[in-house]
């Protein structure tokens, strides 16, 4: 009996172990892999992808449309449809309870209880984020309920107008019952935030929020994130292909390219010592708007398709610096100074 | 702009539709090139006195546009005349409506009960053989002549299993019909509408407590219902599966998913968006019942408006063929505007 004890004991530990999270971190992506398996072929849409967010921290993920941003993020809590598949990886989280959990691997009512509760969504496009048949009120309501069961339609609404007050949202009492296409763009967006504050989530995942609205309503927008983030201690992963808004809101910046992670480090680390071929040449095509400009700057050649990666480096065939031994073997992370790594062979030799 | 005045708007709209429908009719009756009036009286019976006197009563000799405003004077003043029953065409209508009335609401239910549970089916079991399955009858509903799903199923339930008869129809006692026929003199308003609806025996039989009448209306004419049903319930269960697969992979459900919402709430979110296009098709198929149902009606010998008109387009029988025209147009206009209300209520991006 005592022997066996001990070996139960052990194997927790182990458990335990595995499931640890660093000083600070509410998440912990390892390694994850989705594949998409359509007609025309496996898409390799995440390969081997790993990142970290802290309490309280934006950390944000940029790269070209089509690159697995979104699909990483969704990966999180497993909102993957069919023909997509998570192959592979972990995704540790620490709970509101401090018990730390692989959502990879957790039972469906727990992780539906996660969603909406302690990570919450912002999708790109507001407009069809929103059932267009409810109002903003109702959208509200029930994901309140959807995590609390003797939640009270009065009660509810009440937070309803709080939250839209929060979001700068003008006249909340009569905003409150309307319907989606009784909004404008800005305030849409808005209401979506406010509907995924409604449990006040621990992580915030903000997929390309502000890419539909207006350059000046963009920049509400990203404000009002920063200022709720600060009130709430929020986590925040911040999906862009706007290297500005990176430059502005980030802590920490991850360079995705082709499903995977080419260049890590902190926002100062990234825009100022770009280390990987691909993050410079994408700093380069940011237009500078005090300049005049001959001829905007872009990448040469074409994302690669990822039903057949090219072996080695992902981005070899439009790397002006490849050599030799990029085409062969795939390049690990490098780390070149404390946090910043990237993923490329030239930094093998420093 | 309320509820009021949008009926108001559209009830004044039907003016020109019924008017353009009731013209078309005519003329396409007027093109053929034949002599009404002989079809009328019969080969036999014909007395050349006789057939000037009613070739000169429906102005079979004057330009078709006084033929025409005749037709409609007495359309509209509800004169017309059944020229082959010499009766009141109004009077032989309002005997038949009601049956068609019953066997639209029994073949509804019978589309409701088959096209709506195999469309969810099919959208929850995609690609799969039950999807194909809904998907093969859809096609033979849609390509396979009436006539020939009909007899199949008379061979079937009526020849070899006996489950039906096919003749006569169950009407409620005298008493009951005597009842219901001086309910105007007893209650104002609602007594014309209650005695109007009276004129169906099964809502008779409903309304006198009479329900074997209501069991013997669903025995006699499930066999016509369950026709009707099948033939239009693999299209219906195609558009119910291919809207509600289009709500499915809509944003705002990987939204609601990403919310937590439990699995209820997100097939509500779904079905509640699904339900828009399947309103219009079921209303319009209702529509299509009611306006009587021809070739079911002739093969499973129901005495209804379908077989009026049947009677009436071989006899070239030109004012019966207005009159039911003028009553299906009606049908449908209302059936649309139900339809429209409908909408109105489920979607709220629609305002009158």
């Amino acid at each position: 009996m005592s022997i066996d004890l001990r070996r139960r004991r052990s194997v927790g530990d182990i458990v335990e172990k595995r499931l640890d999270l660093g000083e600070g971190e509410i998440l912990r992506v390892k390694d994850l892999v989705v594949k998409f398996y359509t007609y025309a072929g496996v898409v390799h849409a995440v390969s081997s992808v790993s990142f970290y967010v802290k309490e309280g921290e934006t950390i944000s993920l940029v790269g070209e449309t089509g690159c697995g941003k979104s699909v990483t993020t969704r990966a999180i809590t497993r909102l993957i449809e069919s023909p997509g598949r998570i192959e592979g990886g972990s995704v540790l989280f620490r709970r509101r309870s401090g018990q730390v959990v692989d959502l990879l691997k957790l039972d469906p009512e727990t992780l539906r209880q996660i969603r909406g509760n302690e990570i919450a969504y912002i999708f790109q496009d507001p407009t069809s984020s929103l059932d267009p048949l409810y109002t903003i009120g109702y959208h509200i309501h029930e994901t309140i309920k959807a995590h609390s069961k003797n939640a009270v339609k009065k009660e509810t609404l009440k937070k309803a107008i709080d939250l839209l007050r929060q979001v700068l949202i003008p006249s909340p009492e009569v905003r409150v019952k309307n319907y989606p296409h009784e909004m404008s763009g800005g305030m849409r967006q808005r209401s979506v935030i406010a509907i995924s504050l409604s449990n006040t989530p621990r992580l915030l995942i903000a997929d390309e929020p502000t890419t539909n609205l207006d350059v000046t309503i963009q920049a509400q927008i990203l404000d009002l994130m920063r200022k709720l983030q600060e009130r709430y201690r929020m986590g925040v992963i911040l999906i862009t292909h706007n290297l500005g808004v990176v430059a502005d809101v980030a802590d920490r910046v991850y360079v995705m390219y082709a499903g995977k992670i080419v260049e890590e480090g902190s926002v100062e680390q990234i825009f100022y010592n770009p280390q990987h071929p691909y993050t410079k040449l994408l700093l380069r095509a940011v237009p500078d708007p005090t300049k005049r400009i001959e001829k905007l700057e872009s990448i040469p050649g074409i994302v690669p398709s990822l039903i057949n990666p090219p072996p080695g480096c992902r981005f070899q065939p439009r790397c002006p610096f490849a050599i030799d031994k990029c085409s062969r073997v795939e390049p690990p992370m490098i780390e070149v100074e404390d946090g910043h790594g990237a993923a490329c062979w030239l930094l093998e030799k420093k | 702009m309320g509820l009021g005045s949008f009926i108001a708007r559209r009830l004044i709209t039907f003016i020109p539709t019924l008017l353009g429908v009731l013209l078309v009719t005519y003329l396409i009756a007027y093109a053929i090139p034949t002599d009404p009036v002989r079809a009328w009286v019969g080969e036999k019976l014909m007395n050349p006195q006789t057939l000037e006197q009613i070739k000169a009563k429906y102005k079979f000799n004057a330009p078709w546009y006084e033929q025409f405003t005749f037709l409609m004077q007495e359309l509209l003043t509800g004169q017309l005349e059944d020229p082959v029953r010499h009766r009141n065409v109004f009077d032989e209508i309002s005997e038949r409506f009601g049956v068609t009335v019953e066997v639209a609401i029994i073949g509804f239910l019978f589309l409701v009960a088959i096209g709506i549970p195999l469309g969810l089916l099919a959208a929850v079991f995609k690609d799969t053989p039950l999807d194909f399955a809904v998907r093969i009858m859809a096609l033979v509903g849609s390509s396979l002549p009436a006539f020939v799903l009909y007899y199949f199923l008379i061979l079937l339930l009526f020849v070899n299993i006996r489950t039906t008869y096919l003749a006569g129809i169950p009407e409620p006692t005298l008493d009951c019909k005597i009842t219901i026929a001086s309910l105007p003199q007893t209650i104002p308003v609602i007594g014309h509408v209650a005695a109007a609806f009276g004129k169906v025996p099964m809502f008779a039989g409903i309304m006198c407590g009479e329900f074997n009448v209501v069991g013997d209306t669903f025995r006699r004419l499930y066999l016509p219902g369950l026709a009707l049903g099948l033939l239009n319930g693999g299209f219906i269960a195609r558009i119910v599966r291919n809207s509600l697969l289009d709500a499915l992979s809509a944003e705002f459900i990987v939204y609601a998913k990403a919310r937590g919402l439990r699995r209820l709430s997100v097939w509500k979110h779904a079905l509640k968006n699904a339900m828009v296009p399947v309103v219009t098709v079921l209303g319009l198929n209702f529509g299509g019942l009611l306006s009587g149902a021809i070739i079911a009606e002739t093969v499973f010998n129901i005495p209804g408006i379908g077989r009026y008109m049947y009677e009436a387009i071989m006899r070239l029988n030109f004012p019966v063929i207005i009159a039911c025209t003028f009553l299906v147009a009606i049908v449908y206009v209302t059936v649309n505007l139900v339809v429209d209300i409908l909408y109105a209520l489920i979607d709220p991006r629609i305002r009158y």
